[in-house]
């Protein structure tokens, strides 16, 4: 995109002093938030049927073994014990130890979480490109027979389950076609160790793109809706009709004026969505076997193991309330007419 | 998946907020125009139109799903020699052929309608309800009561929505009901900050302020005055409603979290993945897949006419 | 409003005139027994197990036809061991399994642990609380026989025992049916319970083709690294690789020496055991009978371990110095060399000797003495050993990769396209159909390959409770099972018959008593007769009534 991204000549010109203090007050508030769903998770894995201890161990070992076991990770303490426990560690930003892996929560979070990130952040990448630029064609094209095929092509998207369409794209594109790979995130043996050999790699991005496409096309729908509803609405506006008077080129007018203004709300409901899309990955994830968190919290969840998923929850509440932060920071700091 | 809509109404109702009410249209004040407004958009909206027939095929499908089922759902099928049917492609008796225990799919997809719409609809009323009330009362009263449900908004915001139903289906034993719960434990947040947004606009109004004046209760202002005017937003709110939660349902019972005894068509995906033959059963996956497509579609088009309703700048256009 | 009043009316005199009849009828049932309790059957997920799940929904169905009302409710595998395992012993029947895991060819898990009524209580493996001081007799004498020909007898004739009583009924069994690229490898053996990645052919497989270190799908993650942590066979299937044992399992089951020479059986609580010489560990320290002290005197100090029950006989280790190590029993302990040597790994103890709570430790990079030497674990996605240059045993290829995925869909895609060589687990039965279709030539590559299973998916009673505490009842349950539809439609004909009462099957050649007569066919007809004979009787509304007693 040679575009300035939207708006920015706004702003430039007349600038507030930018308020420390508004980002201070939501983050602080954000730590409460942290905190309170924190507990949530946490009492309600302890309401959840199902003894952790059943799923850690075979079930021809004796029934002392069952509670030494619950002993150990301190399942037997009071609940109130336990809490306190479990919040003096989280302040800590210990998350414990899983009791499937036998390993700190944070370590296996920490292995997973940048595979969720780049997968979601490539689609998001993915469906803004096509989503703005097909949004403001689709503005430009209103009343046509092309707008409204645009409309119900990004609808239907919307409309189909993410898990289905993942199914769809691997039959067509991996099994029939062996374009790319299906499963997984890199080829076996792969030997890259550091995160740019990982996540920088040919192979790596082979296997990026099926899952990426279909999380895409979902997202899809949110900025080409919006920019198309954002397009009219700025059309209609007096500059633009200036311009047109001016008699500049119609896409001088559609990008150069119309483009740039329309895209505050998108660029905006973009940190939204992302914030809000962030727990739909586990479907896709389960689908390409892809190694990330929303994966490892499905099985966490079934196997009772209490510290990660709960670790996993967390973290990813708080990727959600970063990105709802964003969204509202973005936006002040796009539209010059809020103050604080 | 709604988000879409929600995102635009956040987002313009934010604007509105931020700049006065004078930018944000209110919704119209008599239903009845609204219908009106809305069935002669029917007739230049071609999307809306098939949205609506798709619609009416599909709650005449769900109403009907006993009748026009032509079997059980686990009933087994046998050839006249005796064999069990088992994975056959569509055939006249079968038109959506057989499951690899010879059980007919064309039934479940039908009765998988029903349960979809209920789904949808269950949830639907019992989030734009939850949602409503406490977005008219935070819009209403504001100060402190406002501050403290938004903040309570806020805090469902942060949840991460497919994890937190995946925690709750596993913590219910799994069923319906407690899928239906799970949604609408999370998704009335939305409703609530977009009707309170609308709320803020409108109980500035002068008439609104004359009712103050003239005596009337909080409670009457609130639902006699102020409700009517937020209720095609919440009727546009209800029909993306249905489509997260249908979607929801889908998903949940796809990875296994959902009532395996109920006919659904999550469920009916799940059971093809689970047994192994969902690469070769064509017509085990398709019907099912493309029935969501085709009823998430359709609520989208008939949504977008409605929305041209709600907000009169896009009928213009 | 007026609709309302009326709809209330007509219910009212309804009720009055249906009600008034089912006095009369109510009093004629009085004289009969208790209703049979509406029961509940915890079955498994589909997802988890869909044959168990579908066999509990037609049981439901079956038993619905006889006026007994049974909820069969699908139950998470977790919760369901919790309600099995628990102290309340609250639950009526539940379906579950037994693996066939190679070790279980003795059959002491089979017989004692699951049977015998010292394992009834609460947390005991004999979830169906079945007690019979006639049966527990012969279990505890064949517990601490060690002459073979003469324990073979008490276990015979403790199946006899099973089968009449019926403690539970035995659905079906699964043959382990597994697939590997005869393309590119070469004398792979499918183990009975263990399937191709077994002990074995890691070692005695050979490369064909290009590739020398084979890719083994899994679908099930491997959760750790750690021998004191590691739970599940899983985890366990590449350990010992990596790490060695004093004896391993042949290919027949027969127990060899392996990092032992040879064993001697001084006497019923006496065991020596002869080191071999000239093994080193993977970082190059030699092999010592104080590693091997040190490894099973550190799972006798943990009470929770995988390996707990195959440790708790022994009394002490000792070191008798020629590489001689003794076991010293706590009381005669017949399965002590095809499982306790078979299965404990022995364990550098410069490695783990410093370390406080072992179950607590990451075990980052194991190094052991086994066959393979780990060189990367990736969470979620792969193993990769290489093969140990200074093995004392021949190893064909140079290392394998165990790749973890996510569904057995995701592996089949792969199995075609050529990105795996073997399967680790049992190949669902609609998987091994493409295969073989191998419909477009895509599966040419694959061989599939069959052992039969030792263990077995049963439908669980509590035997303690009615009317499962009727063995009339239980038995007539077992006619109520269609064997048929389990074995050839939702297992595609992959596996063997289940019956009342099996816990052996004929896999197990040499326990198995093959002159036991299994009950083990649909017969409704015949259930309701048994049901009839033993005073069971249906009542004006065809619920059945207990006997009166």
């Amino acid at each position: 995109m040679k575009k300035n991204s939207a708006g920015m000549h706004l702003t430039d010109s007349k600038r507030k002093p930018f308020v420390i203090g508004y980002i201070f007050r939501r983050l602080l508030i954000m730590v409460i938030m942290i905190l309170l769903v924190s507990t949530m998770i946490f009492l309600l894995f302890r309401t959840m049927p199902g003894d952790p201890t059943a799923s850690m161990v075979d079930p021809s070992i004796p029934q002392e073994a069952r509670q030494a076991l619950l002993e150990r990770y301190g399942l037997h303490e009071s609940l109130w014990t336990q809490y306190k426990i479990f919040m003096g560690d989280l302040l800590r930003f210990d998350f414990g130890t899983s009791y499937f892996y036998n390993r700190p929560v944070s370590r296996v979070i920490g292995d997973r979480l940048p595979a969720t990130l780049i997968l979601m952040l490539t689609a998001m990448l993915f469906a803004y490109i096509i989503g703005v630029f097909g949004g403001a064609w689709m503005a430009w094209k209103r009343g046509t027979r092309l707008e409204s095929a645009g409309v119900a092509f990004s609808l239907v998207f919307r409309s189909a389950p993410t898990f289905w369409v993942g199914l769809m794209v691997i039959m067509l594109f991996a099994v029939r076609l062996g374009w790319f790979p299906a499963q997984g995130m890199r080829s076996t043996g792969y030997e890259g160790t550091t995160f740019g050999e990982i996540f920088l790699s040919l192979d790596f991005l082979r296997h990026l793109v099926l899952p990426a496409l279909t999380a895409g096309l979902y997202f899809l729908a949110t900025p080409t809706l919006i920019m198309r509803n954002s397009m009219l609405e700025v059309m209609s506006e007096d500059y633009i009709e200036m311009a047109h008077a001016k008699g500049l080129p119609e896409r001088r007018v559609l990008y150069r004026h119309a483009a740039r203004n329309a895209l505050l709300p998108v660029v905006t409901a973009g940190a939204l969505f992302v914030g809000a899309a962030i727990g739909g990955q586990v479907l896709i994830e389960v689908v390409f076997s892809w190694p990330g968190l929303g994966r490892e919290i499905v099985q966490a969840v079934t196997r009772s193991d209490y510290p990660l998923a709960q670790g996993s929850f967390i973290i990813l509440s708080t990727v959600v309330m970063v990105m709802n932060l964003i969204a509202d920071v973005l936006y002040a700091f796009l539209d010059p007419r809020i103050t604080y | 998946m709604q988000k879409v809509k929600q995102l635009i109404q956040y987002i313009t109702s934010y604007i509105a907020q931020r700049r006065g009410p004078s930018r944000r249209p209110a919704g119209r004040r008599n239903n009845q125009s609204f219908f009106s407004v809305f069935l002669s958009s029917l007739k230049s909206d071609r999307l809306a139109l098939i949205g609506v027939v798709l619609l009416v095929f599909f709650i005449f499908v769900g109403v009907f799903a006993d009748s026009l089922a032509p079997h059980g759902p686990r009933d087994r099928h046998y050839h006249d020699e005796g064999g069990i049917k088992r994975l056959e492609s569509p055939t006249w008796d079968h038109p959506f052929g057989t499951t690899d225990v010879g059980r007919d799919i064309f039934s479940q997809v039908i009765l998988g309608t029903r349960t979809a719409l209920i789904v949808g609809f269950l949830a639907a009323v019992l989030v734009t309800f939850v949602g409503t009330v406490v977005g008219i009362v935070s819009g209403y009263f504001g100060g402190m009561v406002d501050t403290v449900l938004m903040r309570i908004v806020d805090f469902f915001y942060a949840i991460p929505f497919i994890p937190f139903v995946i925690v709750l289906a596993a913590i219910m034993q799994p069923s319906l009901w407690n899928v239906i719960l799970a949604v609408s434990m999370l998704s009335w947040r939305t409703v609530a900050r977009i009707v309170r947004s609308q709320v803020l606009s409108i109980s500035k109004r002068p008439y609104i302020k004359a009712a103050k004046v003239a005596g009337a209760g909080h409670l009457r202002i609130m639902f006699r005055y102020i409700l009517p005017n937020v209720v095609p937003l919440v009727l546009l709110e209800m029909a993306f409603m249905v489509n997260w939660t249908i979607m929801a349902e889908a998903s949940i019972a796809f990875l296994g979290f959902g009532d395996p005894r109920v006919t659904s068509w999550g469920q009916i995906l799940h059971m093809n993945s689970v047994s192994g033959y969902s690469r070769v059963a064509w017509w085990w996956n398709v019907p099912p897949g493309v029935a969501i497509i085709l009823l998430l579609v359709s609520i989208f088009f008939v949504a977008r006419s409605l929305e041209a309703v709600v907000d009169p700048r896009l009928r213009k256009r | 409003m007026k609709k309302m009043v009326i709809l209330v009316v007509l219910l009212t005199a309804t009720m009055v005139v249906f009600g008034g009849g089912r006095a009369e009828q109510d009093a004629a049932d009085a004289e009969m027994g208790a209703l049979v309790p509406e029961l509940t059957l915890r079955s498994s997920l589909p997802e988890s197990n869909l044959v168990n799940y579908e066999m509990a929904q037609e049981l439901s169905d079956e038993l619905a036809k006889l006026g007994v009302t049974l909820n069969a409710q699908p139950t998470d595998f977790s919760v369901l061991l919790d309600v099995i395992y628990g102290e309340e012993m609250d639950y009526d029947a539940y379906t579950i399994g037994w693996s066939g895991r190679v070790e279980r060819l003795d059959p002491d898990m089979f017989i004692y642990s699951i049977n015998h009524s010292s394992n009834a209580n609460p947390g005991g493996n004999n979830t169906s609380r079945y007690v019979n001081p006639e049966f527990d007799a012969l279990a505890d004498a064949q517990r601490s026989e060690m002459d073979i020909a003469a324990r073979r007898e008490y276990v015979w004739e403790a199946q006899r025992i099973l089968a009449e009583d019926v403690p539970r009924i035995t659905l079906y069994s699964r043959s382990n049916v597994q697939t590997y690229n005869h393309e590119r490898f070469t004398g792979l053996e499918n183990m009975s319970g263990e399937g191709l990645f077994n002990e074995w052919s890691p070692m005695v497989m050979e490369a064909i083709g290009e590739r020398t270190v084979p890719v083994v799908a899994s679908n099930v993650n491997i959760t750790n690294l750690n021998p004191f942590g590691a739970r599940s066979v899983y985890d366990w299937r590449n350990l010992r690789l990596i790490y060695d044992k004093l004896v391993r399992l042949s290919v027949d089951v027969e127990p060899t020496p392996w990092a032992a020479t040879s064993w001697e059986v001084v006497d019923d609580t006496t065991i020596d055991v002869t080191l071999r010489e000239g093994m080193n560990f993977h970082d190059g320290r030699p092999v010592t009978p104080e590693d091997v002290k040190f490894s099973y005197e550190a799972f006798m100090s943990l009470p929770d371990s995988y390996f707990a029950a195959f440790v708790q006989p022994i009394d002490s280790v000792e070191l008798l110095g020629n590489n001689v190590i003794r076991f010293n029993m706590e009381y005669a302990y017949a399965p002590f060399i095809t499982t306790t040597l078979t299965q404990i790994p022995i364990l550098p103890k410069h490695i783990w000797e410093g370390i406080g709570d072992y179950t607590q430790y990451y075990n980052e990079h194991p190094v052991g003495s086994g066959p393979f030497e780990f060189v990367r674990f990736r969470n979620g996605e792969e193993l990769v050993a290489t093969k140990y240059e200074d093995y004392f045993h021949p190893v064909n290829i140079d290392g394998f990769v165990f790749k973890i995925y996510a569904s057995p869909e995701g592996v089949l895609t792969d199995l075609e396209l050529g990105v795996v060589d073997m399967v680790s687990y049992d190949l669902i039965p609609a998987h091994i159909n493409q295969i073989k279709d191998n419909d477009g030539g895509r599966y040419s590559h694959l061989t599939i390959t069959e052992a039969p299973d030792i263990g077995f998916f049963y439908i669980g009673m509590n035997n303690n409770r009615p009317p499962f505490n009727n063995k009339a009842f239980r038995v007539a349950l077992s006619y109520l099972v269609d064997y048929d539809y389990a074995l050839d439609v939702l297992l595609d004909g992959y596996g063997s018959r289940g019956g009342a009462g099996l816990v052996i099957n004929a896999a197990n050649e040499f326990w198995h008593n093959p002159e036991v007569p299994i009950h083990n066919t649909y017969n409704p007809e015949r259930a309701r007769q048994i049901l009839a004979e033993a005073g069971f009787t249906w009542d004006s509304q065809g619920r059945m009534r207990m006997p009166l007693e």
